[in-house]
């Protein structure tokens, strides 16, 4: 009897660490230090980027800050281009450049560059590209772009058509702080269930004065091969209630997109204007950010049922 | 003489330890049959109470269907089949699995406890793009892994019918978001968790995707 009480005990008190296990590793690593201390165990979450001299960058996502990691050099070489969660010791003394997106994001960026060296203790990767606030310097080409639609347009080709091979160039005579053209070089290898139905090669070019994301739609170009694959209009969803069943007050939403996607089109075919593209990667950007995993479909209610059952039992049989 | 007396006082004093010693063991079951009858009532208080909650989850959930279902049929008796409505509810139905739910919008707690459910900023089912639905692996989805290629999903929403066939199906990492990737054509894909008969919070997600085949 009372090595049943134990037992049940036991299984009592493992079902519950277990339960916050699990809820203390489900979250979306909200727990990095947007400026980690000097000399402490940090994390530090943002794009990890090789230079040319190997060593390894990390553009943080939140402030733009570079981090110059120090430190398992073969971990991080298997992560260059990925976001990454970075767990390290910071030292302090070293220099650390600035390749912000932008300008606030500059000026943050060189105002806390002294000290931002890392020592890599542990490489997480949160996902297996860079998110555009701290994509600039990622890729197989390092680039530095001023400005952060041409990332987010190469962000959305990456997310919405992962069954194509996409090559994007883009020439960017740029009006602000710094002039850059940028190359940038995507490959997605899609999985065998989608590569079976839309399997096409886009190679896309486009030429847009970098002075804006959105407006620059009207004097871009874009050629599509085989196109019809990464241009997907996004759909916009119903803003319902949560427990509202769906709705399909969209299709307004979705000409919009299509009418702006058909513009300057000058093959025929199928064609994006950098406004859609910036507009498509924004939308994935947010649902990528909203949520990093696929939905919680777990479920505790089968393992609280028998935990109720099991406790009934139990206590009937003490009770004896 | 003295050793008579000596073992007298000896006998004397293991009787009132054997004495004190038994009252002490009456005292000490005592105690042990409260504390067991209290732990008796806290285990079976305890059984009621989550046994309540997961039967009453289990029939919200049901109860809800059936309303949703009764609304659905009602919008479809009402309006006019032939002509295109907005806002109406969506249906799914899987006959290998004895599949036949409506579809709630958004992937939150609640709506995964109430049927399956739409990912906001997937499309739509029967729009071209990926449509992704969710459900829990213990009520909606529990036989979709039983999916083959080719079996059948059908979706009804606005007085229309979409016919789905299965194409495959994968077993991912919850952080693998590849599986809601847009994509040009119609694609249906199903999520949940894996593996399906996992105590507790399952590890991975099984994801099974379909194509639309025909549209009536």
């Amino acid at each position: 009897m009372t090595k049943a009480v134990a037992f049940l005990s036991a299984a009592l008190l493992a079902a519950t660490l277990g339960v916050a296990q699990d809820t203390s590793t489900s979250g979306t690593a909200s727990s990095q230090s947007s400026s980690p201390a000097t000399g402490q165990n940090s994390t530090v979450q943002g794009c990890l980027s090789s230079t040319s001299d190997n060593n390894f960058t990390l553009t943080q996502d939140q402030t733009g800050m570079v981090f110059t990691l120090s430190g398992s050099a073969d971990q991080l070489k298997a992560h260059v281009g990925h976001e990454v969660a970075i767990t390290g010791q910071q030292a302090s003394g070293s220099a650390a450049s600035s390749t912000a997106p932008d300008k606030s994001a500059a000026s943050s960026a060189s105002s806390n560059a002294s000290g931002n060296t890392l020592q890599v203790s542990d490489v997480k990767m949160i996902a297996d590209h860079c998110n555009a606030a701290g994509a600039a310097p990622s890729g197989a080409a390092a680039s530095t772009t001023p400005d952060a639609s041409a990332n987010n347009a190469s962000a959305s080709n990456m997310a919405a058509s992962p069954s194509t091979t996409t090559t994007t160039t883009t020439t960017a005579p740029a009006d602000q702080n710094a002039s850059a053209a940028s190359t940038q070089t995507t490959t997605t290898t899609a999985p065998a269930d989608q590569s079976a139905s839309a399997a096409s090669t886009q190679t896309t070019t486009t030429t847009a004065p970098a002075d804006q994301s959105a407006t620059a739609a009207s004097s871009s170009s874009t050629t599509t091969t085989a196109s019809n694959s990464s241009t997907a209009p996004a759909y916009a969803q119903p803003s319902s209630d949560q427990s509202a069943a769906s709705s399909t007050s969209s299709s307004a939403n979705q000409t919009a997109d299509q009418n702006a996607a058909t513009s300057t089109t000058p093959s025929g075919t199928q064609a994006a204007t950098s406004s859609d593209q910036a507009n498509t990667a924004d939308q994935t950007t947010a649902n990528k950010k909203n949520g990093q995993n696929l939905p919680a479909t777990a479920t505790f209610l089968p393992l609280l049922g028998l935990l109720g059952l099991g406790s009934l039992v139990a206590g009937f049989i003490v009770r004896r | 003489m003295a050793s008579a007396d000596s073992a007298l006082g000896g006998e004397k004093l293991l009787n009132q330890l054997t004495e004190r010693w038994r009252r002490l063991r009456e005292l000490t079951g005592r105690s042990h049959r409260g504390i067991r009858q209290y732990f008796a009532v806290l285990l079976i208080s305890l059984g009621a109470l989550l046994s309540l909650y997961v039967g009453g989850t289990y029939l919200w959930m049901y109860q809800q269907q059936r309303q949703l279902m009764h609304e659905f049929q009602t919008q479809n008796a009402v309006a006019n089949p032939s002509g295109p409505r907005v806002g109406g509810l969506t249906r799914i139905s899987i006959p290998k699995i004895n599949l036949d739910a409506v579809i709630l919008e958004g992937t939150s707690h609640k709506s995964l406890t109430l049927g399956p459910a739409h990912l906001r900023n997937s499309a739509l089912p029967g729009d071209p793009g990926n449509s992704v639905l969710a459900a829990h692996r213990d009520t909606f989805f529990r036989h979709i892994y039983e999916l083959k290629p080719g079996d059948d999903i059908f979706v009804e929403r606005n007085g229309q019918h979409y016919h789905y066939v299965v194409t495959g199906k994968r077993v991912v990492q919850p952080a693998d978001l590849s599986v809601l990737d847009t994509t040009s054509e119609s694609r249906l894909t199903l999520i949940t968790c894996y593996p399906v008969y996992f105590i507790g919070p399952a590890p991975e997600r099984l994801v099974v995707f379909a194509k639309l085949a025909q549209r009536a």
